[in-house]
């Protein structure tokens, strides 16, 4: 007896000893799975609700209206001037591109008057501002959480703060107003030339007639698309403004700070920009 | 008046605060001196509400503004000046658009006669023939002119100076000095001003506060800090590498 029980003991305890220690592996292992996408829940939560209190600031500073028309207009300038000829460039190459995928598309079924129609729709409604929106975001949101991140390590926010001015009104206002405006600009711009693109690859590359292209653009009825593609360039171009100058405003810890920033930033704002998108879409329709 | 009591502030792990109690009379040139790192311009930040103390109370002309949103430190911002111990010029503006942007924020003039005025400040600090310069035009000790000017545009009922002489030439720190004095005799002003300029602090100093590990280590008139016989101040003046002072 005494010798049995001095061979299951052990076993026993380790038997017993086995399955909390299972257990525990399990559990661990559970908690490091999750634990990163609790973190990064929680992360999301304050980057999310950072952005909509950066918003209320803004319509709250915005009401009264009071500009501070040296730093708009500078703005205006610098968002304009900066993005203009990216849009063009892509907006060429792309209004092409898309009538070359359904150019090649409608000349085997036939159906060629068609083709002004679809590229239109895709290009005002969708492609246009979308794409538009990202090149902006790579370019002047880039740029600005940059600037703002830099004016932040190197105390130039805290300065305005001192001088009893508000930074948000200062500073985030003029580029909310700018952003707003321009990519609502440049999307009109960038529509002209994708249709261009468009016109020039139809005639040159894929062969049909352009003024069968024409006709079928104009008797598309395309007005309510390429308004919601102006109104979607509005929302695209809050939202990067907001996101660029909520990261910019809170970079800490010098040059790599800046650097992570603007990084947050762009991917941010990409995905900003798709939401956006969806939700235009989605209450337009 | 502003009045710190028993402030507590630590950065992660490093305590850089441990109960400082003092009060800033008005219309008395203060300078607050002591080791680099022993957290002055902190305590300096929290006077200007740009950072909260862990533990304890900032009291600015009677109210407690410790919890104060930055709303309401707006208010009393344009009464209390603070030039930083880095130079922060806006460095997409010109110097003399730097000292006009208070004035056409806060006084509600027009755009030339703010630019006019500011060449009155740079002049009270030596700068007025560099008005139309970007800050990265200038060397360093002249941008601290140019940020001294900036703060006092909107007539301060205090100003708050962090090294306002330091990297700066002799001629230039005597300028300040100067300037100092003036604020505080002429202009009925409150001056606080943190240094390590002997010269300045025994030149211009109603009354000195020497902080040392966290706390006033020494508070009173030139004069006893003169005739102290502390040791770690004896080293603090003497500039001595060994002694009982642990930086
Ligand atoms: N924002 C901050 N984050 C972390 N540490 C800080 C911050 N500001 C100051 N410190 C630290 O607090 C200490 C005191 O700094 P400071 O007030 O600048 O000293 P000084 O007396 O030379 O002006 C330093 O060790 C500094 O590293
Ligand atoms: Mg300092």
């Amino acid at each position: 007896m005494p010798g049995r029980s001095l061979d299951t003991g052990p076993a026993g305890a380790a038997a017993a000893s086995r399955r909390p220690r299972f257990l525990d592996a399990v559990s661990a292992a559970l908690a490091i799975a999750v634990r990163p996408v609790g973190k990064g829940f929680l992360d999301a939560c304050t980057i999310v609700g950072g952005m909509t209190l950066l918003q209320v600031r803004i319509f709250r500073a915005m009401i009264p209206p009071s500009f501070d028309y040296d730093e708009t207009l500078r703005q205006f300038e610098k968002v304009g001037v900066r993005s203009l000829a990216v849009v063009i460039m892509t907006s060429l190459f792309v209004g092409a591109l898309m009538l070359v995928q359904t150019g090649n598309f409608v000349r085997d079924t036939g159906a060629t008057s068609m083709v002004g129609w679809a590229t239109g729709l895709t290009v005002l409604a969708e492609v246009g501002p979308v794409l538009i929106g990202l090149m902006f975001s790579g370019r002047v949101g880039a740029n600005n959480t940059a600037e703002l991140g830099t004016m932040t390590i190197t105390e130039q926010v805290d300065a305005l703060r001192v001088l009893g001015i508000d930074p948000v009104r200062h500073l985030v206002v003029p580029r909310f107003v700018a952003m707003c405006v321009m990519l609502v600009l440049l999307t009109c711009i960038g529509d002209l030339f994708a249709i261009t693109g468009a016109a020039i690859a139809c005639q040159l590359i894929v062969g049909i007639d352009v003024r069968v292209f024409w006709q079928g653009l104009l008797e598309g009825h395309l007005v309510g698309e390429f308004v919601m593609g102006l109104v979607k360039g509005f929302f695209f171009g809050g939202a990067i403004s907001i996101v660029s100058c909520y990261w910019g405003l809170r970079v800490e810890g010098g040059a790599e700070g800046v650097g992570r920033a603007v990084n947050n930033s762009v991917v941010t704002s990409a995905i900003a920009i798709f939401v956006v998108n969806f939700l235009v879409t989605m209450l337009w329709v | 008046m502003i009045a710190f009591q028993g402030i507590h502030k630590s950065f992660g792990d490093k305590v850089v605060l441990s109960g400082i109690d003092l009060q800033i009379r008005d219309r008395e040139i203060t300078f607050i001196i002591g080791a680099s790192g022993t957290g002055k311009s902190v305590l300096m930040k929290m006077a200007a509400g740009l950072l909260t103390p862990d533990s304890g109370r900032v009291i600015v002309d009677g109210e407690d503004v410790t919890d104060f949103g930055e709303d309401r430190w707006q208010r009393i911002r344009t009464r209390y000046a603070l030039v930083f111990q880095h130079p922060n010029l806006f460095d997409s503006m010109t110097l003399r658009e730097n000292v006009a942007l208070p004035l056409r924020k806060h006084r509600g003039i027009s755009r030339k006669a703010a630019f006019f005025a500011a060449i009155e400040f740079l002049a009270m600090v030596g700068m007025e023939d560099k008005a139309d310069l970007m800050p990265d035009e200038v060397g360093p000790s002249q941008r601290k002119r140019v940020s001294i000017a900036r703060a006092l545009t909107l007539d301060p009922t205090c100003a708050i100076l962090d090294e306002p002489t330091t990297g700066l030439d002799v001629v230039a720190s005597r300028t300040i000095d100067d300037l100092i004095s003036r604020l505080a005799r002429e202009l009925g002003k409150t001056v606080v001003v943190v240094s390590h300029d002997l010269r300045s602090i025994f030149g211009v100093a109603d009354r000195i506060i020497f902080l040392y590990k966290g706390r006033v280590h020494l508070d009173g008139p030139s004069q006893a800090f003169h005739a102290s016989r502390d040791p770690v101040v004896r080293q603090f003046i003497g500039g001595e590498p060994d002694g009982p002072m642990e930086t």
